[in-house]
């Protein structure tokens, strides 16, 4: 980020040597006033990378500015507008470098780690000897961090090294795209179900069999990307839930992945709204954890898939919404709000948007609330076979009750009933929808057995909530569409 | 006796209950005879970060120069709980050492309960919980955490743990605090299937407060914040606070803080990204421990900074390949100070207070310049690629 001051306006850009978004924002530059003026309200506004500089007028006085990146890190500059005829130009950030060029957009997005290499294990050794020369602050049992990050290094190399490979990648990897619809009448079984079981469940039987192969279209020793070849014909149906895209992939370490493909998806960017946007599937490895235990004997290192859409700004905001930057989140909402909610463009980005909404929107706040509550009804109504809207429903009941005015206590029926909706409606395509379909649940359990109530609708919560925590031990933590981790076990 | 501190008072302010568990006698290598020890540990053993990371807090939270500051919600009651190998104590400064209870199911529930009826004298009041020791996630929004006489009952070993996630619920439904603060510093690994097939995966413990539906339950502001991911494991250096427990105390500083009318607020949105800037410059890692953070967006301060905020920046060479020969330093520029760190081949983090520093890359041999830049620094803080 470059920053250059004049007296009333700062210039604000976002460079990356190895990425540009076109016109698409892929970050949010947050202003606020500090000292004495710190009571101004911030400003905040979508940046593109690569862009011309953005002039934004200020009031004289000193400033904060900070970039938030959908990968969850914050960049922060103090600058200086128009004091004292001063005029200086400010060299702020610049986003982090892609390992590969290929990846950029997807290491902004955060769905790619920067992983650690032997050298680095190695080379940190030299830091034995600096004790002396550390400022106090990082004085603290300097010997024992360093031998610990050295053995982190080397056996996060170490496993790196066991379950990546160029060779491994072009010829073990495999996937295939299955469609298939979900039945929101089936039953909700009783008991533990098998995995497999499970997951057809959630995602109903393919109807085209072991699924159109996918296709490797780009790949290294630790990443590939996956897609459909051609064209999938589905369209809006597969973004309204009326019939659902899966990939089924597995990884050179033969365990299977089980992931929401969003084929179908239509860009809600203020400049190219309702343009398709490409699916496709990053796997890459990823190192789970990263400080162990010399004992521990499972491999640090493992695959991870990641669905992904060829959309800047929808993946923006999913990086925000997950790493939980409201201002950020909030920034690019007001931008796309109109899109997201009145034109239905695309039914599981306005389900992004009402998480979004529902998470960041404090409970005081009334005066956004009454528009979007709506938008929120209307999304569940609209689209009946949509797990996300369903949700979203739910928890803005649950939250806010149905807007009538004044004190208004919560029917648990009613929020019974939104609930086993969403449950029947199948997987849900955001992983973030899971957490608070899983509350919920959790929620009219407790009040069930508070009340000591009976009936089928009482045993039917119980078994949601089975259904559901059983789903929750398959999902891979960190993916913005569900992804089923189903071991050496074929989906 | 555990109270610390309890003014009585129901003014608003802010309420701690801080439970460590770092000694699990029917745990591997613990003080049971092995014949008795619990037949799936797990690999789960003895910890020694737990005691220092409760005792850490405890006196960051009693600190009236350096400590915790807040002045709308001041420090009303301080509750420990604590498991250790050695009974442990703790010592208020200018005071006596006070022995503390250990963290078991009775204690633990009984302090939880009492804690729960502190924070409920006024709405206004933070409830704050903070747990170190060993921890099990069942799934995203079923953890466990694990007490002192975990494995104790070899036929039902999750009665002596606390479902968080319940709790959690049950304290927005009960609870009239209005914020609901939770730093969970566990491990979230998966229990082993042989566990499962022993014991089912329904029970994640008790919920000890639990929760049903209600309307007011969101009217709460409830952030918890998880030391680490989800089936990850949090981390413990021998004979230190853990690493969540430092990069916290070091974002507290200001690296997870925001500007208010006059003066620095850490805040609930700026706590997870400051505390994984600070875990990170600890861990030398690329990829660090994660704090993950739910229901946490919002701008609420939890601590006033004193003075300037610290932030924390990591200078490196932008490539990479020059910064094992490379001589970083910083110059403040108001007062001059200069600092320079020898060649050393991994990125530099260093804490800064609030201010413009010049910063400089040269080469160990021939003094060449590689790179500079000159930054004013401010929180969270930043990268500087010479």
């Amino acid at each position: 980020m470059k920053i250059s001051t004049e007296p009333g306006r700062i210039f604000l850009q976002l460079v990356s040597d190895s990425w540009g978004t076109g016109n698409e924002a892929a970050a949010v530059a947050e202003i606020t006033a500090r000292g004495t003026s710190a009571s101004k309200p911030k400003i905040t506004m979508p940046i593109v990378v690569n862009n011309p500089p953005l002039a934004v007028p200020l009031d004289p006085g000193d400033y904060t500015v900070r970039m938030c990146l959908p990968s969850g890190d914050v960049l922060a500059e103090s600058v200086t507008v128009g004091g004292e005829g001063e005029n200086e130009e400010h060299v702020g950030f610049d986003l982090a470098r892609s390992p590969h060029e290929w990846l950029s957009s997807d290491t902004a997005f955060g769905a790619v780690q920067r992983l650690p290499n032997a050298a680095r294990a190695k080379a940190l050794e030299a830091w034995r000897g600096i004790e002396g020369s550390i400022t106090s602050i990082e004085k603290t049992n300097l010997a024992g961090r360093v031998t610990q990050a050295i053995s982190d290094y080397s056996s996060g190399f170490a496993s790196l090294e066991r379950v990546s490979g160029r060779e491994r990648v072009s010829s073990s990897m495999s996937g295939w795209c299955r469609y298939s619809k979900v039945d929101p009448k089936r039953p909700l079984p009783e008991g533990r179900l098998p995995t497999k079981e499970l997951v057809r469940w959630w995602t109903g039987a393919p109807s085209n069999g072991q699924g159109v192969p996918l296709e490797i279209t780009n790949h290294d020793d630790r990443n590939a990307k996956l897609s459909v070849p051609g064209v999938v014909d589905m369209g809006f149906d597969l973004i309204v839930g009326r019939r659902r895209a899966f990939a089924a992939v597995i990884d050179p370490t033969k365990r299977w992945h089980y992931a929401v493909f969003p084929a179908g998806w239509v860009r809600t960017s203020r400049n190219s709204p309702g343009t398709p946007a490409q699916a496709d599937l990053l796997m890459t490895v990823v190192i789970e954890s990263v400080m162990r235990a010399s004992e521990e004997a499972e491999e640090a290192a493992r695959w991870r898939c990641s669905p992904a859409v060829s959309d800047v700004e929808a993946m923006t905001y999913l990086g925000f919404l997950y790493s939980g930057q409201a201002s950020a989140a909030e920034a690019m909402l007001d931008q796309a709000a109109e899109i997201l909610f009145e034109k239905t463009l695309n039914p599981v980005a306005a389900a992004a948007g009402a998480f979004g909404l529902l998470a960041f929107t404090p409970p005081e706040s009334g005066s956004r609330r009454a528009s979007w509550q709506q938008w929120i009804r209307n999304l569940c109504t609209m689209f009946p076979q949509l797990p996300d809207g369903a949700i979203a429903r739910a928890q803005l009941y649950l939250r806010f009750g149905e807007g009538k005015p004044g004190i208004e206590e919560l029917d648990v029926e009613i929020l019974r009933g939104y609930v086993l909706d969403a449950v029947r409606r199948g997987l849900p395509y955001l992983s973030y929808a899971i957490r608070p379909l899983s509350e919920m649940l959790l929620l009219l359990v407790s009040d069930d057995q508070e009340h000591k109530r009976k009936g089928p609708q009482v045993e039917d919560t119980r078994r949601a909530r089975r259904l559901v925590q059983q789903l929750e031990r398959l999902v891979a933590p960190g993916a913005f569409f569900t992804v089923l981790e189903t071991g050496e076990i074929a989906p | 006796m555990t109270m610390i501190r309890d003014n009585q008072s129901a003014e608003p302010g802010t309420h701690a209950l801080l439970i460590g568990v770092g000694d699990y006698p029917w745990l591997a290598n613990g003080s049971k005879p092995e014949a008795e020890r619990f037949s799936h540990p797990m690999k789960m053993g003895q910890l020694s970060s737990p005691p220092l990371s409760v005792d850490a807090l405890a006196n960051w939270l009693t600190d009236t120069n350096n400590g915790f500051n807040n002045p709308e919600r001041p420090l009303r009651s301080l509750e420990l709980l604590c498991s250790a190998a050695t009974p442990f104590t703790w010592t208020p400064p200018g005071g006596a050492a006070i022995p503390i209870d250990r963290a078991e199911r009775a204690t633990a529930a009984k302090a939880i309960v009492d804690w729960k009826k502190r924070a409920d004298r006024n709405p206004e009041n933070i409830a704050l919980l903070y747990f170190c020791g060993h921890g099990l996630a069942f799934s995203a929004s079923q953890n466990s955490l694990l007490l002192g006489d975990f494995g104790s009952n070899g036929a039902d070993p999750m009665v002596d743990a606390i479902a968080i996630d319940s709790l959690r619920l049950g304290l927005q439904r009960h609870c009239a605090a209005r914020y609901q603060c939770l730093f969970i510093d566990a491990c979230r690994n998966p229990p082993t299937t042989q566990f499962i097939d022993t014991f089912g995966d329904e029970n994640a413990g008790a919920a000890v407060i639990a929760g049903g539906v209600k309307r007011t339950i969101g009217e709460k502001l409830a952030p918890v914040y998880f030391a680490t991911g989800l089936a990850s494991v949090a981390y413990g250096q021998p004979d230190q606070p853990s690493i969540f427990m430092q990069g916290l105390l070091k974002s507290f500083r200001g690296v997870a803080s925001r500007e208010a009318a006059d003066h620095y607020a850490v805040i609930f949105e700026a706590l997870a990204e400051g505390i994984n800037k600070c875990v990170e410059s600890l861990a030398f890692a690329t990829v660090p421990q994660f704090c993950q953070a739910y229901e946490a967006g919002y701008p609420f301060a939890l601590h006033r900074v004193r003075g300037d905020p610290e932030v924390i920046v990591k200078v490196l060479t932008k490539d990479e390949g020059l910064l094992p020969a490379a001589i970083l330093s910083h110059t403040r520029q108001d007062t001059n100070e200069h600092i320079e760190r020898p060649p050393q081949p991994a990125p530099w983090w260093v804490l800064l207070r609030l201010g413009k520093y010049a910063f400089k890359a040269v080469s160990a041999q021939g003094a060449a310049l590689i790179g500079e830049a000159s930054r004013d620094v401010a929180p969270p803080g930043g990268q500087v690629a010479l």
